[in-house]
C-alpha cells in the first residue's frame, strides 16, 4: 500500500506542474505559426498567403 | 497530455473553421481582391530601374486557390491552439462559452485593431508596413489584456482594463499622408473606393464567421475531450 500511495504522489505533481507548461507550448506553437502565416517579411510567404492576409486584414504591402 | 488534446482539438477546430471561412472567402471576399488588383497591375509601372527577379509567387487560378487554402488553415490552426489554451488555463469550456471566447477574440484581433488600420484592399497607399505592424501587435496585444482585465479581474480593476483597450487608440494608428488610391483617374478611384467599402463589410462578416466557428467548436470539443476526461483531471482526485 505505502508504495502505491508514493507512486501515486510521485506521479500527480508533474501533471499539475506539467499542465501549465503544456498549455503555454501550444500557445506558443500557435503564435509560431500565425507569426509566420500573417508576418513573416520574406516575399515567399507573402505571395503564398497574401490572399488570407488580405481577408483578415493583416498589415500587409 | 494537454498538449495532444490541445493540438488535436485545434486541428479539428481549424478544418471547420477554415473550410467555412474559405467558402465566404472564395464567393465573397477574393472576387473583391482580384477586381483591386486588375486596376493595381494596370498602373504604370515605374521602371527607370532595372528589370529585378520577381519573387516566386502563386500562379493564379488553382495554386493560388490551394495556397490560400492551406495558408487559410494555418491561420485558423494558430488561432485555435491559443484559445484553445487560453480556455483550459482558465477553466471547464462549453459550446457558449467558447462563442464568447471567440467574440472576444474577433473584438481583439479583427475590430479593434480594424478601427485604426481597416481591411485593405490591394493597391491601397498606406503608411510604412513595420509601423502598422508594431501599431496592430500593440492594439492587439492591449486589447486582449484590456479585455482580460474587464472579464476576470475583481471591480477595482476593471477601469484600468478600458483603459488598456481606448490607449492604442488615443495614441492613434500610423496612417499614409495620402490615405487613397494613388491612380490618375477620378473615374477609377470611385470604383476602388466602392470595392474597399464592399470589402470591409465583407471581410468582418467573414472573420466574425471565422471567429464563431473556431470559438463554438474550441469550447465543444475542450468540453468532450479535455474536461470529461478522468485521466486529464486526476491530478485533483489525487490531491482531494
Amino acid at each position: 500500500m505505502h508504495t502505491n500511495n508514493s507512486a501515486s504522489l510521485e506521479h500527480s505533481a508533474p501533471v499539475v506542474a506539467t499542465k501549465s507548461l503544456q498549455l503555454f507550448a501550444a500557445a506558443a506553437l500557435g503564435l509560431v505559426i500565425l507569426f509566420s502565416v500573417g508576418f513573416a517579411p520574406m516575399d515567399i510567404a507573402h505571395n503564398a498567403a497574401h490572399d488570407t492576409r488580405h481577408s483578415v486584414a493583416f498589415p500587409c504591402h | 497530455m494537454y498538449f495532444r488534446q490541445i493540438f488535436l482539438i485545434s486541428c479539428l477546430s481549424a478544418i471547420a473553421a477554415s473550410v467555412g471561412f474559405s467558402i465566404y472567402q472564395w464567393y465573397l471576399v477574393n472576387p473583391i481582391i482580384f477586381s483591386a488588383e486588375l486596376y493595381e497591375i494596370a498602373e504604370p509601372i515605374d521602371s527607370g530601374m532595372l528589370e529585378q527577379l520577381e519573387p516566386w509567387e502563386p500562379e493564379d487560378g488553382i495554386e493560388r486557390s490551394v495556397y490560400t487554402l492551406l495558408a487559410n488553415f494555418l491561420m485558423a490552426l494558430a488561432y485555435s491552439l491559443i484559445l484553445a489554451s487560453a480556455m483550459v488555463f482558465r477553466g471547464s469550456s462549453s459550446t457558449l462559452k467558447g462563442i464568447a471566447w471567440g467574440m472576444a477574440a474577433y473584438l481583439s484581433v479583427f475590430v479593434a485593431p480594424g478601427l485604426g488600420l481597416p481591411p485593405e484592399i490591394p493597391g491601397m497607399d498606406a503608411a510604412e508596413l513595420a509601423q502598422r505592424q508594431n501599431w496592430w501587435l500593440l492594439t492587439v496585444s492591449l486589447t486582449v489584456i484590456g479585455l482580460a482585465v474587464l472579464a476576470f479581474s475583481s471591480r477595482y480593476y476593471k477601469g484600468a482594463g478600458l483603459i488598456l483597450i481606448i490607449l492604442p487608440h488615443l495614441i492613434g494608428a500610423p496612417t499614409a499622408e495620402i490615405h487613397s488610391f494613388n491612380h490618375p483617374d477620378p473615374g477609377t478611384i470611385a470604383v476602388l473606393t466602392e470595392l474597399w467599402h464592399q470589402f470591409v463589410l465583407q471581410t468582418s462578416i467573414a472573420n466574425a464567421l471565422l471567429w464563431f466557428i473556431i470559438g463554438a467548436s474550441t469550447g465543444f470539443l475542450n468540453h468532450k475531450f479535455i474536461d470529461a476526461v478522468p485521466s486529464l483531471q486526476s491530478s485533483k482526485f489525487t490531491k482531494a
